[in-house]
């Protein structure tokens, strides 16, 4: 099994076709999980934000 | 029934008090096929070739022109409530506004095709097959325009969601139409396609007054 | 189906998805590890095509996730339709850029191994040309979910077309068939069994098993997130009222 690891590598011709593959998934499938991280992040600052208002503006009525 | 054909004259008085819309309509599918000519080059047999799936892809851009408005003036003006409460069900409703809108865009455009068949060299013994295929396939562009048209209503650009929405779903339309004029030309019967085209004709009249009175309802609802 | 209507409080969903999210999290990186490892190093080079059939690996998984996707909005919009389900509609918002995401890949990974194969990047063949309109059906949802200023109202109107998008995937698929096919027929799920090699089918199934953690995972998140969202407009508007 393990000779085929010096034949992944130097992979003649056809890695051109290859690495782009896995490295498209990666950027598309890492991209869309950091967007959907921080999209998370910022709703739930902004949530906490706003609840702390909410929570005063009770406070004071 | 008297509820339905009240409704279809009222629908066919709008449509005739605005009827420049049509010739819009034509203009619009007349100057999209004569273009190719300038950007292919005027070479016969090329034309030939090429003619019936440029006449059909500009029938079908032609007939999204007008489909943005089908709802929009009675969404506008509060009618589109009354029609939803109205005893005659939202689906015969969307019946007879599809019928106007093919009656006004569809006979149209079947009625110039020839005139562009002729300028596209597209042989005599293809005309019949090409109308038979538009007298198919314009009604279904009608038919799922009108649910583009329901679900896009009130949204912003909705003229060009509309397209975005329903030309995906009319790529069936066009792979049949084009390919009954193809499969006719090269002497196989075009009978098969036809038939298929006939096919969708009948599923989306059956579908789609249904999706359109439900995106209606909801939109009236919200 | 009273199990649906237990998740549709979105608190008990919230306490229930933080439980199951790490869990779901490990599975994937498990099985994303041993499918890259084995689609990579371990697995036999194609007497044909040399490694380009390590392309395989990503493509066919991602080409099987862009149908699922699909598939689990149509059916997440006719709970929320049909039952007024307000998470089944959060599930269908979640999932659309996850499946346009899985068919994007799969087109272009297609083309990728369309090229050292067939010699072109892009040919009109059926398979391609139907997810390519897949591709469109996903972008026509996404647009027109976040068409209208009101939510709700985008929210219903998009489930509707998902579920007219939905009844015309096989026509497209049938007539993109008919018109021209260059794509060699299905060899995984066929009545005599997987015609392809062992060695190669071990990776794909990982590979197929990873994706699909990796959607559960991802949704789980943007559901979250679009609860949160949710929540904020209320707070706001009910701050706006006092």
């Amino acid at each position: 099994m393990m000779n085929d690891t010096n034949s992944i590598l130097s992979m003649t011709e056809h890695g051109a076709y290859v690495w782009p593959t896995y490295g498209l998934a990666a950027v598309v499938l890492i991209g869309l999980v950091v967007l959907s991280l921080r999209a998370l992040g910022r709703s739930r600052a902004e949530l906490e934000r706003i609840e702390l208002e909410t929570g005063r503006q009770r406070d004071e009525a | 029934m008297s509820g339905l054909s009240v409704i279809l004259r009222r629908e066919i008085r709008l449509a005739l008090r605005h009827s420049t819309d049509s010739f819009m309509v034509v203009g619009f599918f007349v100057i999209a096929v004569v273009l190719f000519p300038f950007g292919v080059g005027p070479e016969s047999n090329m034309l030939a070739r090429i003619g019936p799936g440029v006449i059909w892809v500009a029938a079908l851009l032609a007939a999204m022109l007008s489909m943005e408005r089908l709802f929009q003036t009675d969404y506008e003006d509060g009618s589109l409530e009354l029609l939803v409460l109205s005893p005659v069900p939202m689906e015969l409703t969307v019946c007879a506004k599809v019928f106007v809108h093919w009656l006004t865009t569809g006979v149209p455009l079947i009625l110039t095709a020839p005139l562009l068949a002729l300028m596209m060299n597209v042989p005599f013994e293809a005309w019949p097959v090409m109308l038979a295929s538009l007298a198919l396939g314009t009604p279904v562009l009608s038919l799922i325009g009108a649910i583009g048209a329901a679900l896009a209503l009130g949204a912003r650009r909705g003229g060009v969601l509309l397209s975005l929405l329903v030309l995906p779903l009319l790529i069936p339309v066009l792979i049949f139409a084009v390919g009954a004029i193809d499969a006719h030309l090269m002497g196989g019967g075009a009978k098969a396609n036809l038939l298929l085209l006939g096919g969708v004709l009948l599923g989306a009249l059956a579908l789609a007054p249904w999706a359109s009175a439900a995106a209606l309802r909801q939109a009236v609802a919200s | 189906m009273n199990i649906l209507h237990r998740f549709a409080n979105p608190t008990r969903f919230q306490r229930l998805s933080k439980k199951i999210e790490p869990w779901v999290l490990v599975l994937m990186l498990l099985t994303m590890g041993s499918g890259l490892y084995f689609a990579l190093f371990s697995s036999p080079v194609d007497y044909q095509q040399g490694h380009t059939v390590r392309i395989m690996y990503i493509h066919v998984p991602a080409a099987w996730m862009a149908l699922f996707c699909y598939t689990a909005m149509a059916i997440a919009a006719a709970i929320s339709l049909i039952w007024k389900h307000g998470l089944a509609d959060i599930a269908v918002k979640a999932t659309a850029p996850i499946g346009a995401a899985f068919t994007f890949l799969a087109l272009v990974t297609g083309s990728l191994w369309g090229k050292p194969m067939w010699g072109t990047w892009w040919v009109w063949d059926a398979r391609l040309t139907s997810v390519l309109v897949l591709f469109f059906l996903y972008l026509g949802y996404m647009a027109l979910r976040d068409a209208f200023d009101d939510p709700a109202r985008g929210a219903k109107s998009s489930a509707i077309l998902v579920l007219v998008g939905f009844v015309n995937v096989p026509i497209i698929k049938f007539s993109v068939d008919w018109w021209n096919t260059l794509h060699q027929p299905a060899s995984v799920i066929r009545m005599d069994g997987p015609t392809i090699h062992v060695d190669m089918l071990m990776p794909l199934l990982l590979m197929a098993f990873a994706f699909k953690f990796y959607y559960l995972w991802v949704m789980l998140v943007r559901i979250r997130q679009e609860l949160m969202a949710q929540r904020i407009r209320a707070l706001k508007h009910r701050q706006a009222i006092e």
